[in-house]
């Protein structure tokens, strides 16, 4: 089992195999409530599915044993796997409803390799629990990881990403460390999404995509593909080109009839099915991937992309009045002017970004925006004469570029 | 870490110079050159020190302009050569006690030496992984983050008065059911229905600036320095807005303030819990860096960031002269010179420009006027010179 735990896991797969578990281990009528808590010492991770029998318990500690067949589990590696990667010894507490037994099987990883034998497990059965009481524990100590503060963080956004779907539909409430994960939401422009279903022989395919603004990091685009509504891969490239920039596509791909790998982390590529797929909608986003055209640089103050509409403010201009500029800027423009003033800064806060003529890395605007967290190119030299009110572009504030839109 | 000597020399150019201070106050007052490069020299790795410097040349820069507000007061406004000469007089105080500090510190080279090497270390911070976008994003961040080191300016202490002000809006059930009225309007229509807005609050002003209204015992709960009953004008986040009012001999700020308060709560919101957050974010850094860098680069990061953050504070300092400064000066000094110009000529007037004398008016004056602007003043700035007049 040691070996097999090192098997190219990361920390938040292990973790989400164990959900996984406790997602198939639902019961009929009652919304899956997972709780993982995350300590120096241990990992625990709790549901309210239907439990294990002494018998399912007794089998869960073998390697490739697996009654899951057709569910999220069916491999049969995700417990073991999981459990080993994350430390030496765990514990599995479970009940069933409607029983007054809890099972109890310990796996210490050091004892097993002394004297390890699946099928001689000992098992602990407790009586007298309480019949109305359903679901299992999984406790994990002697942890092989560790968790630093970035770490936990880090899970935490990936659990909102993996089990958005499921969280998003109310099919599972997930606490992790005692808060609410939340779904994570792309932000899609103008929030136009465009439903597609694609139909090739056995495989069918359907799902929805909508324009996102490059982040930070530019591979997070794509699809979040599906399978019998797990989510198996995340920003999968599938029928996109590679390196799009500004104006990604994202959205969600659902697939049936496209053979998966063993360990449930992505489509089978060599296989008829999936090139068949790929080339479909190879063909229907050709015309929909566009990098913007780029008509400024400067100098990428504060970081971030938006998208907005133009609103020029000149300061040096003696027939301009200022005023009246700074009032017609609404939430969401972005302020175009030659150097921003204190005076200006109630249309910064309105500002969605900020591009100026003048200035470097400690101008006015740059400190404003930086302050306020919104983006900003500045030393242009000259968008004031380039940019029209009511213009719409894109600023791209990590780049110091700014695009039609 | 040194630095490089030539960067401890007056620049040839500044980045953010719209006004082009630098085509002519090096010519009009070369003294400022000596004086500058002296204190550079001297401070440029001392961050306490630059601190008493610029606390020292912002209470000269005080104290000279109150005394050239004072005469021009009581002087002849109609007369141009006395326009003219506190005009040239406000440029002096501004050379020596502001745009060394304001410009010439804090937005020249000595200042992107300490920026470009928190970069630096901030590359050296932050491991190398195979995904290079995600090494690169995480270095972008840790630079975001030290540039904006966690000193609260002026911008954000006025969002920060904010949530003190909600506090108080919130938990006043007076002012509690105004609140409810107005946050909606807002929300809404902005300042398209201003006028409708400012009728709802006018109760509120009315008791914001009413020194013998003492009926506030919530103050004590949002602000325990203050003691009970204390009147509400004595709330430090609406000092600023209120001698706004006094100088502006109108309500308007107040009204002003009330509504952005309001406009930008939720915002004002996260910005207090990133600023909370960034103190504790800047003391992670420094670990990372106390365990990344060696002794020798460690005392180089500590004082990148002490000093960046310094010509960050004596920003604010020296923009507390701005609310006296600039009315007198652009607005009424400048006003009058162009009208007085303009009764002859057609005078080109630039907007908000503390040298116009030398960019516009000076091509429109007298002679003598003429030369006395385009003369050069050898000598150095001294207090007394003020004082004694």
């Amino acid at each position: 089992m040691t070996k097999i735990s090192q098997t190219g896991y990361s920390i938040q797969e292990a973790l989400s195999e164990l959900i996984d578990n406790s997602i198939d281990a639902r019961r009929e009528g009652h919304k899956p409530v997972v709780k993982v808590d995350i300590s120096e010492d241990s990992v625990v991770i709790a549901d309210n599915g239907i439990g294990m029998s002494e018998e399912q318990t007794s089998n869960s500690i073998r390697l490739g044993f697996s009654n899951k067949k057709g569910q999220l589990g069916e491999f049969g590696l995700g417990m073991k796997t999981s459990t080993s990667f994350l430390g030496q010894a765990f514990t599995l507490i479970t009940t069933q409803e409607n029983s007054d037994e809890q099972y109890i099987l310990q796996y210490d990883e050091d004892e097993w390799m002394k004297h390890g034998d699946w099928y001689k497990f000992p098992l602990v059965v407790e009586r007298g629990v309480e019949s109305s009481k359903s679901g299992t524990i999984i406790l994990v100590s002697r942890l092989k990881v560790d968790f630093s503060q970035k770490m936990l963080e880090s899970i935490q956004e990936e659990f909102g990403l993996r089990f958005g779907p499921f969280i998003q539909n109310g099919e599972l409430d997930l606490i992790f460390n005692g808060k609410p994960c939340e779904a994570n939401k792309p932000n899609i422009l103008d929030d136009e999404r465009h439903e597609f279903e694609f139909k090739i022989d056995k495989v069918h395919a359907h799902g929805w995509w909508g324009y996102q603004l490059s982040g930070l990091n530019k591979s997070y685009y794509g699809f979040h593909t599906f399978r019998r509504g797990r989510l198996v891969t995340v920003f999968d490239k599938i029928g996109l080109t590679p390196n799009q920039d500004i104006k990604q596509i994202v959205g969600e791909l659902h697939i049936d009839g496209i053979p998966i790998t063993h360990d449930k982390k992505g489509f089978i590529k060599e296989s008829d099915e999936y090139k068949a797929l790929e080339n479909e909608m190879r063909q229907y986003f050709k015309p929909y991937e566009r990098k913007p055209k780029r008509i400024l640089s400067g100098y990428a103050a504060s970081a971030g992309r938006v998208r907005g509409t133009v609103k020029v403010i000149r300061t040096l201009s003696q027939h301009t009045d200022i005023q009246k500029s700074l009032e017609n800027v609404k939430r969401g423009d972005i302020v175009v002017t030659e150097m921003t003033r204190p005076q200006y800064l109630l249309a910064i806060r309105r500002a969605a970004g900020i591009i100026t003529d003048l200035g470097g890395n400690l101008c006015h605007a740059a400190i404003v925006s930086r302050e306020f967290n919104i983006p900003c190119v500045v030393g242009t030299q000259n968008a004031t004469s380039i940019l029209e009110d009511g213009k719409k572009v894109i600023l791209d504030g990590n780049e110091g570029y700014i695009y039609e839109d | 870490m040194k630095i490089d000597p030539i960067l401890l020399k007056f620049p040839k150019s500044l980045p953010n110079d719209e006004q082009q201070f630098m085509t002519y106050y090096p010519y009009k007052f070369p003294r400022v050159i000596d004086f500058f490069e002296a204190k550079a020299l001297a401070l440029h790795d001392n961050p306490e020190e630059y601190m008493e410097f610029v606390h020292s040349e912002f209470d000269e820069l005080d104290r000279a302009v109150s005394s050239v507000i004072d005469k021009y007061q009581a002087g002849d406004q109609t007369d141009l050569n006395f326009l003219v000469k506190t005009d040239q007089q406000f440029n002096k105080i501004f050379c020596f006690k502001f745009w060394v500090i304001n410009y010439v510190f804090a937005d020249g080279p000595i200042h992107e030496f300490y920026v470009d090497q928190l970069k630096s270390f901030a590359r050296k911070m932050v491991d190398a992984t195979d995904d290079v976008e995600s090494y690169e994003q995480q270095i972008i961040r840790l630079q975001r983050d030290l540039l904006q080191t966690d000193y609260a300016d002026i911008y954000l202490v006025q969002a920060l008065h904010g949530n003190t002000v909600m506090k108080f809006l919130e938990n006043d059930p007076f002012s509690k059911s105004i609140l409810d009225t107005v946050a909606p309007l807002i929300d809404e229509h902005g300042e398209s229905d201003a006028d409708k807005i400012n009728e709802i609050w006018k109760p509120i002003v009315e008791r914001m600036t009413n020194p013998d209204d003492h009926h506030y015992d919530e103050l004590s709960v949002i602000d325990p320095n203050l003691p009970k009953s204390a009147p509400l004008i004595e709330l430090p986040p609406l000092v600023l807005p209120l001698n706004q009012v006094k100088m502006r001999k109108t309500d308007f700020p107040l009204y002003s303030f009330l509504n952005h308060t309001v406009e930008f709560r939720d915002e004002n919101q996260q910005l207090e819990e990133r600023y909370e957050d960034m103190k504790q974010t800047i003391a992670q850094i420094f670990d990372i860096a106390k365990s990344k860098l060696s002794e020798e680069e460690y005392r180089g990061f500590e004082l990148s960031y002490e000093m960046s953050k310094c010509f960050s504070m004596s920003k604010d300092i020296m923009g507390n002269i701005d609310h006296r400064l600039l009315p007198v000066w652009e607005r009424d000094v400048h006003e009058k010179v162009h009208s007085i110009l303009s009764e002859n000529s057609a005078v080109r007037y630039p907007s908000v420009n503390h040298a116009s004398m030398f960019s516009s008016f000076v091509w429109y004056l007298p002679e003598d006027l003429k030369a006395e602007v385009m003369s050069v003043d050898e000598s150095d700035f001294n207090i007394k010179d003020y004082e004694n007049e």
